[in-house]
């Protein structure tokens, strides 16, 4: 418990006095890429937007690094935690580097004016996402996994100390996806980002994820590495259908329905 | 950073540039004989006796001023300004949708402008605004009222002789048109100002010249029960009161006599059945002006045909 | 996206400062364009051969100096006021009389007629006044009807805005039936154009179209990163609440006293920002600027066809704005070669 950067303790929440969340406690360290799983409706997005603080939470804390997220104003949390939504409905006419410029928002004044320091964070996110050659391309033009990529950037020049996903990869295609995840999980493990990803895929919190959390129905089923996590019990009871747990050689696990 | 400069530097410059105007412009100074009057808004209006240069923005005004003797005095009207014929040769300074050209307005260097109550006070204050002299001429209320507004006009003008003769010789027709001797009973009359939706035709109700002449004709205005102001009355309303005389004031649109015979639910209506439906001219009953006393003799006329 | 080598800023202002030098030399009286030249050395103290006549002297500076500044004023400010909407809702059908100011301040000039307020007691600027706090009064009632707690979500502000707007167009068309004398006055007053003539307005005016354009430019910034949505700019640091507030007071100040001062002009707040759009930019830091600029342009080229197509009548500008720049503005559509702009 000591020395995790993020904190969720007993959320509580739901939209228009429908409860979708109950007592939900969650940590992370940092530079863990953390999965939170489960089937559809059980609240993983809920979750997501209630970190991020763009849902009201009815009961519970959040604490990043220390700091009360909920009692910080925006501008300073959005230093501490940055979220990449799915890539849909962008707007379509910024250029992918007025885009990630956008990412230093909380550093900069309503003049929007960018100094040395914030010019620097930009290129490096571009760096480590490999979209230099995209800089001037409008939105638009590009497909799904280079706007996914452009995101990330975004997400990355806000410099914050924990990253949080909603199913970044769905829509995308294998190659994208794979990208997408070896991308994530350098950030996390030798930038030290900490990230929080929710997913649907079975295998990527297999393969990519250092620790899992399993969400049914609103609470936290399960916690830890993904192995310990992806029982065939555990999964069967929470998908309500049978599951298959197979080892593999490489030691991850692969999950298939009977 | 450079886009907000340059608007910077326009916005200062306006600034600085209505400061040295507003303190250099001139102040205006009268050197011959003049007269302060109290115009119809309440306000103090200080006019050259015998001004020459007169604009006036009506044209029951241009009607008044020509009438009164003072027709070479004008040297604007408004758009509108039909009568006499001698006022289609006085250069127009607008007045179509409300606008005025300001422009010709003060090019014209007038010493008068003649304003009415189809313009606006804030008509009234931009000609304040550029220190010309205006007078707002109100609305009569009545043949008396009328006769005022003549006599005024022609004080102002410099015609208070013509002006006189002017009033003497309308007071006679009105006498005249008063002492005939009345049909046995009051003649209903149905005046129409606007018949586009004849369902619904508009008609002037109490109040207005029309109903005022036309009592004064010894007529009865049907549109007085309807209401006041102008107004729609509802084709059953019409055929309950059933009018023995229908006037047409939008024979000027093109309705016609034959038009309004055709028009289904009104056949049985006395005017039409009598064939007294007439054209009328509806200048003669809506500018405030001296040929209200020629509208007066000629409903005077058509209602005892 | 920038292929020519003058800057858009460059070639806006140009226009503007073109348009404006139109509006002073052409009019209803021909007035010889040198005359501009000697007004301007007049006021440098330069002696001048042959001094223009005070007739001249008179037109430029207390008619059309005045009603330059005032149109452009206007001009700028519906422009970057629609800009700024356009920008909050996210919809491209946005305009400054979106969320009611327009006929909110129509209304109050409307019942200001109707109920003879003395004329002393605010002078020329009664029916202005009235307009202006009517308008911003139906605003704030708009906001106060959206509002849910802290926030007011864009869809309920949208929605109270129009039915607001809906009712208090109706009230002013009962009123103005009822109250049949002032039937003229107000029609030709909700047609628009510049009622008023002088300086006082322009001076009246120029407070809040400052403050509110310098406004709207100082939120342009935020504008860009509202436009991927309150979620995201909430997640990007962006005070979204005190954003929204923001940019709804200093529009509705400058759409206010536009609309108190010039009445209801239709077209320009909505079209300038997508001709920007389609011409070079949907960046909001540069959108706003450049809106500014040609909303200028626009406007004063219309005010002087106004003036001038049938001499010495006038017609009343929100008449003839969209009959101008509707053609105007299908032409820069139908040139355009991008596939998206929005």
């Amino acid at each position: 418990m000591i020395d995790h950067i993020l904190n969720v303790r007993s959320l509580n929440t739901g939209y228009n006095k429908q409860q979708v969340l109950h007592d939900i406690n969650l940590s992370v360290q940092p530079g863990e890429v953390a999965a939170l799983f489960g089937p559809n409706g059980s609240g993983k997005s809920t979750l997501i937007k209630a970190i991020s603080c763009i849902l009201p939470i009815w009961k519970g804390s959040i604490f990043i690094d220390g700091y009360d997220l909920l009692h910080t104003p925006s501008q300073e949390r959005a230093r501490l935690l940055s979220v990449i939504p799915q890539a849909r409905n962008l707007p379509p006419a910024f250029t992918v580097k007025e885009v990630v410029r956008m990412g230093r928002t909380p550093y900069i004044n309503w003049i929007g004016k960018l100094g040395k320091e914030d010019e620097y964070q930009v290129n490096l996110a571009m760096d480590r996402t490999n979209i230099n050659n995209l800089a001037d391309r409008q939105m638009g033009e590009l497909s799904g996994g280079e706007q996914q990529r452009v995101l990330i950037a975004r997400a990355i020049a806000q410099q914050p100390k924990v990253m949080l996903l909603d199913e970044p990869t769905t829509h995308l295609d294998i190659s994208y996806q794979q990208n997408l995840m070896k991308l994530i999980v350098n950030l996390a493990h030798e930038d030290n980002v900490t990230v929080l990803m929710a997913v649907h895929d079975l295998d990527l919190v297999s393969v990519f994820a250092d620790s899992a959390h399993l969400l049914v129905n609103g609470k936290i089923k399960a916690s830890g590495i993904p192995e310990d996590v992806l029982k065939n019990e555990i999964l069967s009871q929470a998908y309500n259908i049978p599951m298959n747990v197979i080892k593999l050689v490489s030691g991850k696990v692969h999950v298939y329905p009977e | 950073m450079k886009m907000g400069f340059p608007r910077f530097i326009q916005t200062i410059l306006n600034v600085l540039v209505i400061g040295i105007i507003t303190a250099c412009s001139p102040q205006a100074t009268s050197l011959s004989a003049t007269s302060t009057y109290t115009d119809g808004l309440g306000r103090e209006v200080t006019i050259q006796n015998n001004p020459q240069r007169i604009i006036s923005l009506s044209a029951s005004n241009t009607e008044i001023l020509f009438a009164v003797g003072a027709g070479d005095q004008v040297v604007g009207r408004d758009e509108f300004s039909n009568y006499p014929v001698e006022a289609e040769n006085i250069p127009s300074v607008g007045g179509s949708m409300g606008k005025y050209s300001m422009e010709q307005i003060a090019a014209l260097e007038p010493d008068l402008i003649l304003a009415a109550e189809i313009n606006t006070p804030e008509q009234v204050k931009a000609f304040e605004e550029l220190n010309l002299p205006v007078y707002y001429l109100s609305n009569p209320q009545d043949i008396d009222g009328l006769y005022a507004n003549l006599l005024l006009i022609g004080k102002i003008t410099g015609n208070d002789k013509e002006a006189q003769s002017l009033v003497d010789s309308l007071k006679n027709r009105v006498d005249k048109v008063i002492n005939l001797d009345k049909p046995a009973e009051h003649v209903r009359v149905f005046y129409e100002l606007d018949g586009s939706d004849p369902s619904k035709p508009w008609t002037p109700g109490k109040g207005t010249y029309m109903d005022l002449l036309l009592t004064l004709a010894g007529g009865e205005n049907i549109g007085s029960t309807a209401g006041e102001g102008w107004l729609q009355i509802s084709q059953e309303a019409i055929l309950a009161a059933d009018p023995q005389v229908i006037l047409l004031g939008d024979a000027a649109y093109g309705i016609t006599p034959e038009m309004v015979a055709e028009r289904s639910g009104w056949s049985g209506i006395s005017a039409i059945t009598e064939s007294r439906v007439y054209p009328f001219d509806d200048n003669l009953v809506s500018r405030p002006g001296p040929r209200l006393v020629d509208g007066l003799e000629q409903i005077a006329e058509i209602i005892r045909k | 996206m920038q292929k020519n080598r003058l800057s858009p800023t460059f070639i806006s202002i140009i226009l503007a400062l073109f348009a404006a030098i139109m509006s002073l030399l052409i009019g209803s009286v021909p007035i010889p364009p040198d005359s501009l030249l000697k007004v301007i050395a007049e006021w440098l103290g330069i002696p001048v051969v042959e001094p223009i006549s005070s007739i001249h002297r008179t037109i430029l500076l207390e008619i059309r100096l005045p009603r330059t500044v005032l149109i452009a004023l206007t001009g700028a400010s519906l422009a970057g006021s629609g800009a700024a909407y356009q920008g909050l809702f996210r919809n491209p059908l946005a305009d400054p009389y979106l969320i009611g100011v327009a006929s909110g301040a129509g209304l109050g000039a409307v019942i200001a007629m109707s109920i003879n307020f003395p004329d002393n007691l605010l002078g020329m600027f009664t029916i202005p006044g009235a307009a202006f706090a009517s308008g911003l009064i139906t605003i704030l009632m708009v906001y106060a009807l959206a509002r849910v707690g802290k926030t007011v979500p864009t869809t309920n502000l949208l929605l109270a805005g129009v039915t607001v707007s809906s009712f208090a167009t109706a009230l002013t068309s009962f009123l103005m039936i009822q109250s049949q004398n002032e039937l003229r006055r107000a029609i030709i007053w909700l047609l628009g154009g510049a009622t008023l003539s002088g300086w006082k307005p322009v001076i009246a005016m120029l407070p809040y179209t400052l403050i509110g354009l310098v406004g709207l430019y100082l939120l342009s910034y935020s504008l860009n990163v509202l436009q991927f949505g309150e979620e995201q700019a909430r997640q990007m640091g962006l005070n979204v609440d005190l954003v929204k507030k923001l940019i709804i007071l200093v529009s509705s100040l400058t759409a206010a006293a536009a609309v108190a001062f010039s009445g209801i002009i239709g077209f320009i707040g909505l079209i300038v920002p997508h001709m920007i759009r389609i011409l070079w930019t949907g960046d909001y830091q540069k959108l706003l600027p450049l809106s500014i600029w040609m909303g200028m342009v626009l406007l004063l080229v219309t005010d002087v066809i106004a003036r001038v197509a049938i001499a010495p009548q006038e017609i009343p500008l929100g008449v003839i704005t969209a009959l101008i720049g509707a053609p105007f503005f299908l032409w820069i559509l139908r040139r355009s070669k991008q596939q998206e702009f929005w």
